[in-house]
C-alpha cells in the first residue's frame, strides 16, 4: 500500500482564529485614546493634557506594531503543518507553545467537514477527525485540501445513497408543535420580563442578556442549526448527517459504535405521527441527534438498517405495564419494555414526550434490578440495562416475579448475543 | 426490637445465599452517618439561624442586640434533639441495610447487592470488567476494611466494607478473570 505523502499547510487566516479578539482590543483602545495624542509637530495651542507626537514617531510605531503581528501570524501560519502518510496523520503547529498531534488511520471512525458561517464567505472549513475517545480538528483548509485528506483518510469508495432529507416546512411546523421546549421557553421569557412588568424599571430588562442566549437555544437557534438536515449512507454502515443553514455541520454515526437509538415524540407529533430520532454513540457525552424529524416509518426503517432486520417486530409491541404500575406513576400507560431477537426496547414518557430506546442485547454491560420505598409497597421494581459509554436502559415498573426473570434473560442473552457477536467479528478477521 | 429485611425474589439468587460483609462494617458505617449528620447539622444549623435571625429582625424591627432571639432559652434545647433523632434512627436502619448487602462471586459474574430505602441488585459478567480497584478510607482502615471497586465500560460498581486480604484476592481473581474471557465493548 504505497499512498502519495500528502502534506501542507494550513490556510493562512487560521492565526485570525484566536488573535483576532487581541487586534480588535488594541484597535478600539487606540481609537479611544485618539484625544490624548495630537499628531501635529509644533506646539502653539499648548495644551497640558495632550502628548504631542511627532508624525515619524507615529509612523514607525504603527509600522512596528502592525509588521510585528503580521510577523508573528506569518511564523505561526510557517508553523502550522500536517502530513499524511501512509497510515499516519500529523499535525504540528505554534511557536510558544507547541503541538504535535499523530493519529492511527486504523483507529479513525469518522471524518467530518465543518464549515463555519465566516469561514464559508471566505472558502475554508475544518477537518474533523473523530477517533475512538478523542478528535483532533485542523482548521482551517481550504475546502480542497479537506477533500483530499477526507479521502485518502477513508480510502472508501464514495457511493453515497441518501436516506432521507428534512424539508424546512416540515422542520419549522415541527418545531412551532414540540410543546415542552417552546413552554420552556416561554417560563424563561415570563421570567425575564416578569420584573419589568412589576416594577415598571427599564433595567430589569437586562435579566434578558442572561436569559436571552439560552432562549434563542431552544428556539430559533435550532431552527437554523436543523434546516437542510440530510442522512446520507456513506459506506457500509456510517451514516452522515449534513445540517446547517450558516454553520454547516457534519457528522458521522457508524453502526459498529452506536450503543442505543431513541425515537422522541412530542405531545403535538402524534398526530402527525413524527418522531425524532437520536443516536447514542459509545464515548460520546449524550445522544446525537440523527433525524430532528421525520415519520416513523422513515424512522423505523433507518434503525432496521442500524440495529438489523431483528429490530422490526419490535418497535410496536410494547409489553404493558402491569396494573400495580397504576398506582406508582399516572403515565403508566406509557410504559412497556419487550426482549427478544438481539434487541431490547423499552417505552416511556411523560405526558408531553413519548420515548422509544432500542438497545442491541450485546451491548449491555450490566444489569440491575432496583426498587424504591414505594415500589416495594407496590410489588414493583425496574430493571435497568447499563449500556457501554454510561447509558441505561429502564424497564420501569414491572412485577417483581417479572422482573427477576427478566433480569436473568438479559444477562444471559446479553452474554451470549456478545459471544456470537465475537466469534463473528474473529471469523471475519480472518 | 429490629425487624430484618428478608430479600424476596428480585433481589436473591437460586440456590446461593450471599456473602455477608464482616460485622465491623456496621460500626465503620455508623461512625460515617455520624460524621455526615454533624457535617449536616452543622450547615443547615447555621443555615437555620442565619434565616430566623434574618426573619426576627425584620419583623420586630429591633435594632438593639439583647432584644435579638435568645438562643440560649432552654426551650431551643429540644431543637437538638432533631438531629440525635435523625441519627438514632440512621444508627438502627444501618444494621438492617448491613443484613440486605451482599456480594457473589458465580462462575461467570458477579452479583452485588446492596440499598436499604432504594434496593438493587446488580448482576455483572466478568469478561466485561475493564478495571478493579481496592480502595481503604481511614475510618476503614482503623477497622481493617476496604472497598473494591470494579469498573466496567457502562461505570463503576462497588464492593464495599470486606476484609483487606478479601478485597486482595478479590482483585487477584477478578482481574484474573477478566483477562480470560474478555468480551468486546
Amino acid at each position: 500500500m504505497s499512498q502519495p505523502v500528502i502534506e501542507g499547510r494550513l490556510h493562512p487566516v487560521t492565526p485570525l482564529r484566536r488573535s483576532w479578539a487581541v487586534l480588535a482590543a488594541l484597535a478600539v483602545l487606540a481609537f479611544q485614546q485618539r484625544d490624548l495624542i495630537s499628531l501635529r509637530g509644533s506646539s502653539f495651542d499648548a495644551d497640558a493634557e495632550t502628548i504631542y507626537l511627532p508624525l515619524w514617531a507615529v509612523c514607525t510605531a504603527v509600522a512596528l506594531i502592525v509588521s510585528g503581528v503580521v510577523g508573528l501570524f506569518v511564523a505561526s501560519w510557517w508553523h502550522s503543518h500536517y502530513i499524511l502518510d501512509g497510515s499516519e496523520l500529523g499535525y504540528r503547529s505554534g511557536l510558544l507553545f507547541k503541538v504535535r498531534r499523530h493519529c492511527e488511520l486504523d483507529h479513525v471512525q469518522s471524518v467530518d467537514i465543518v464549515r463555519p458561517f465566516l469561514g464559508r464567505l471566505i472558502g475554508v472549513c475544518t477537518l474533523r477527525v473523530v477517533m475512538s475517545g478523542t478528535t483532533m480538528t485542523l482548521s482551517y483548509l481550504t475546502l480542497n485540501q479537506a477533500r483530499t485528506l477526507k479521502t485518502h483518510i477513508l480510502a472508501e469508495d464514495t457511493a453515497e445513497e441518501s436516506l432521507y432529507q428534512v424539508k424546512t416546512r416540515d422542520l419549522i411546523l415541527a418545531l412551532l408543535l414540540d410543546l415542552k421546549t417552546n413552554l420552556v421557553s416561554l417560563c424563561m421569557v415570563a421570567g425575564a420580563v416578569l420584573p419589568y412588568v412589576l416594577s415598571g424599571a427599564v433595567l430589569t430588562l437586562s435579566t434578558l442578556i442572561a436569559f436571552g442566549p439560552r432562549i434563542w437555544k431552544l428556539t430559533g437557534k435550532r431552527l437554523f442549526a436543523y434546516s437542510g438536515w440530510s442522512v446520507t449512507r456513506t459506506a457500509e454502515g456510517a451514516y452522515r448527517t449534513d445540517h446547517g443553514m450558516f454553520d454547516t455541520q457534519q457528522y458521522t454515526y457508524r453502526q459498529s459504535r452506536i450503543t442505543f437509538i431513541e425515537l422522541h415524540q412530542p405531545l403535538l407529533w402524534r398526530r402527525l405521527d413524527w418522531v425524532e430520532v437520536r443516536a447514542a454513540v459509545a464515548g460520546a457525552a449524550r445522544p446525537g441527534i440523527l433525524i430532528p424529524v421525520c415519520p416513523r416509518s422513515v424512522a423505523e426503517e433507518l434503525v432496521l438498517d442500524l440495529l438489523g432486520s431483528e429490530a422490526a417486530s419490535h418497535l410496536n409491541r410494547p409489553l404493558p405495564a402491569p396494573p400495580a404500575a397504576r398506582k406508582a406513576t399516572p403515565f403508566y400507560k406509557a410504559l412497556g419494555y419487550r426482549l427478544g431477537d438481539g434487541c431490547f426496547t423499552s417505552w416511556s414518557g411523560y405526558f408531553l414526550r413519548n420515548v422509544t430506546t432500542v438497545c442491541p442485547v450485546h451491548r449491555i454491560q450490566s444489569v440491575s434490578v432496583r426498587q424504591g420505598p414505594w415500589q416495594s409497597k407496590l410489588g414493583l421494581a425496574t430493571i435497568h440495562a447499563d449500556l457501554s459509554g454510561g447509558g441505561s436502559v429502564p424497564a420501569t415498573h414491572r412485577t417483581t416475579s417479572e422482573a427477576a426473570d427478566l433480569a436473568g434473560r438479559l444477562y444471559r442473552t446479553s452474554m451470549f448475543e456478545a459471544g456470537s457477536q465475537g466469534r463473528n467479528a474473529n471469523t471475519a478477521d480472518r | 426490637m429490629t425487624s430484618f429485611i428478608k430479600p424476596e425474589p428480585p433481589f436473591t439468587l437460586d440456590g446461593v445465599a450471599l456473602t455477608r460483609h464482616p460485622e465491623r462494617a456496621v460500626r465503620v458505617n455508623r461512625i460515617a452517618a455520624a460524621l455526615t449528620t454533624l457535617g449536616l447539622t452543622a450547615l443547615f444549623g447555621t443555615l437555620t439561624a442565619l434565616i430566623i435571625t434574618l426573619v426576627h429582625l425584620i419583623l420586630t424591627k429591633t435594632r438593639d442586640w439583647h432584644e435579638l432571639l435568645n438562643w440560649w432559652h432552654p426551650a431551643m434545647a429540644s431543637l437538638a434533639v432533631l438531629p440525635v433523632a435523625v441519627y438514632a434512627w440512621r444508627w438502627n436502619r444501618i444494621k438492617v441495610a448491613w443484613h440486605f448487602r451482599g456480594y457473589h462471586l458465580g462462575a461467570e459474574e458477579i452479583y452485588i447487592r446492596t440499598g436499604l430505602l432504594t434496593r438493587s441488585l446488580t448482576v455483572l459478567a466478568y469478561a466485561r470488567i475493564q478495571e478493579v480497584n481496592v480502595v481503604s478510607g481511614p475510618i476503614q482502615r482503623r477497622y481493617e476494611l476496604a472497598t473494591v471497586t470494579i469498573s466496567t465500560a457502562a461505570g463503576s460498581d462497588a464492593v464495599t466494607d470486606v476484609d483487606p486480604q478479601t478485597a486482595h484476592s478479590m482483585r487477584e481473581r477478578l482481574t484474573e478473570l477478566a483477562r480470560e474471557g474478555r468480551l468486546p465493548v
